[in-house]
């Protein structure tokens, strides 16, 4: 029994140790897309006056952190092509904060959608709501 | 009329206690991926919580012992350690959880990094559990934790389709992304029943002295309270779905969650947001704090009460005086709150049958609980959920961190 449970253990973790680099693109790329997104939902909210500049700004630094954490895990699990779509989204991102900094609404609007289009994001399916 | 306002306060405290940092993220989390898919999870976890809540409360009614005071009596010392050890170890990770929760909320409507408000945000909690009495704790708490229901008016403005949410009540099998599917769900699962909640309502009926004559009302508490709960998770599941997984908007940070509640409030959604997850987890974080306390006070014999002066049950002080610091070094070391929320949280499914199979034994032993003894169905349905979650919990844990 206490074997059968170590068998079991050990093909579990071994499962998960490895991560395949098609997994790993796909993740990296999962990630790009969201942050993309959110850039770009919270550049025309920013635009609009719905969310505070300092939240903004907020954003913009949390969605460069969480990039650089998904670019190294990518490039260590799938190479440098895994972590392409990563790499994509963050060159823009410079461009949004840049415009954040300079109060310029329009320019990090511009510079958002084109992050997003730059890696598309899984969408979910929208939820029917009633007319 | 007394008993009526008791039994409102009982609903009221259960909505405001229900929500806390892992509740909000993984509803917020598994809308984004899933969708309305995953509402029969919540659905069946919200059955079982009320199951386990009611018998809880019952167990402190009749035998008037705390859950781990039962279980050390029942189950010996042995036992008793190995669930010390689990519990200690989930709840410290929790506490730290519900600690960075605070913070992130504060963090949103400053614009400052998380981890200067995580030393404030600890001594504030140590302050007020030293200073103050268990109904300040757990009422007042759970009071200002009433804004959660800003969740509910926003899914409301929103207006979901009824009969697509009815559909998200049927189990099914993921449309893609099997591994985060589950490990979502026993997040899920592992939110709603949190070991440390099931000792800390225990512990609260020792402290406010429950007898026989408070079952009815126990009972109205567990499914009235934990119902209107989980209506607001669900209205966090669904205003999740509706604004962010359509755009692509995935959960992973907080700073991606709070824009749900910007659709329906406009520039009041951010700081109603963080109002919401700063509440919701201040709350807890005391619940967590203080169950931290009875748990090492009621296994090891030493006086416990959160009414008495802290020079009268100094060790029972001194636990959560300890646990807290511990829990704000923890969230700083860790980093990203939203990871150790959702791994706490997993972790909570796969520790709940070391508190919840004991309970089971208790609530059927003639000794403890006479004639109040559970029914099969209650024994059954809980026993059945605890297990399939436990078991998902032991396949999706290691597949999702070490799959990274």
């Amino acid at each position: 029994m206490l074997r059968l449970g170590a068998a079991i253990a050990t093909v579990v973790i071994l499962a998960g140790c490895s991560q395949s680099p098609d997994k790993a693109a796909k993740e990296a790329r999962d990630a790009a897309g969201s942050w993309g997104a959110t850039l770009s939902a919270a550049a025309e909210r920013w635009g609009s006056g719905e969310i505070s500049t300092s939240y903004f700004q907020s954003v913009v630094t949390q969605a460069r952190t969480s990039l650089k954490k998904e670019a190294q895990s990518a490039r260590t699990s799938g190479g440098d092509a895994a972590a392409a779509p990563v790499e994509a989204i963050s060159a823009h991102v410079e461009a949004i904060s840049d415009a954040a900094a300079r109060g310029d609404r329009a320019a990090a609007i511009q510079a958002a959608h084109a992050a997003a289009s730059a890696v598309p994001a899984h969408k979910t399916p929208p939820v029917a709501r009633p007319q | 009329m007394k008993n009526l306002t008791n039994v409102a306060l009982g609903i009221v405290t259960s909505i405001g206690g229900f929500l806390d940092v892992g509740a909000i993220a993984t509803a917020a989390l598994a809308g984004a991926a899933f969708g309305l898919q995953m509402l029969w999870v919540l659905a069946l976890g919200t059955i079982c919580v009320m199951f386990l809540t009611e018998m809880a409360g019952r167990l402190a009614c009749v035998s008037h012992h705390s859950l781990v005071d039962a279980v050390r009596e029942r189950c010996g010392f042995r036992y008793f350690s190995f669930l010390l050890v689990g519990e200690l170890l989930v709840d410290l990770l929790v506490l730290a959880a519900e600690i960075g929760g605070v913070a992130v909320a504060l963090h949103l409507v400053t614009g400052i990094d998380y981890r200067w408000f995580v030393p404030i945000v600890a001594f504030a909690l140590w302050l007020l559990i030293w200073l103050g009495t268990f109904s300040i704790v757990q009422n007042g708490a759970s009071l200002l934790g009433l804004i959660t229901l800003a969740f509910v008016v926003g899914m409301w403005w929103v207006g979901p389709s009824w009969h697509e949410a009815m559909r998200g009540m049927l189990p099914s099998a993921p449309s893609h992304d099997a591994a985060r599917y589950w490990f979502t769900a026993v997040g899920i699962i592992g939110a709603l029943f949190e070991p440390f909640m099931l000792n800390f309502y225990t512990s609260g009926a020792i402290e406010e002295k429950w007898s026989l004559k408070d079952i009815p009302m126990n009972r109205v508490t567990a499914v009235l309270g934990m119902g209107f709960g989980a209506v607001i998770a669900f209205s966090i599941v669904i205003l999740s779905a509706l604004t962010l997984g359509p755009h692509g908007i995935q959960v992973d940070s907080y700073e991606q969650a709070a824009f749900m509640l910007v659709e329906p409030f406009g520039s009041w959604g951010i700081p109603l947001f963080a109002a919401c997850l700063g509440t919701a987890c201040f709350g807890a974080s005391l619940q967590v704090a203080l169950n931290l306390a009875y748990l090492f006070s009621q296994g090891f014999g030493w006086n416990w009460s959160e009414n008495l002066k802290p020079h009268e049950d100094a060790r029972f002080a001194i636990t959560y005086t300890l646990a807290i610091p511990l829990g704000a070094v923890l969230v700083v070391m860790l980093g990203d709150p939203l990871q150790i929320t959702t791994f706490s949280m997993a972790l909570n499914a796969l520790l709940a049958p070391v508190i919840v199979f004991p309970l089971l034994i208790l609530m059927n032993d003639r000794h403890y609980m006479r004639e109040y003894r559970n029914h099969v169905v209650g024994n059954v349905f809980v026993s059945a959920i605890v297990v399939i979650a436990f078991l998902i919990a032991a396949v999706a844990i290691p597949l999702e961190v070490l799959g990274g």
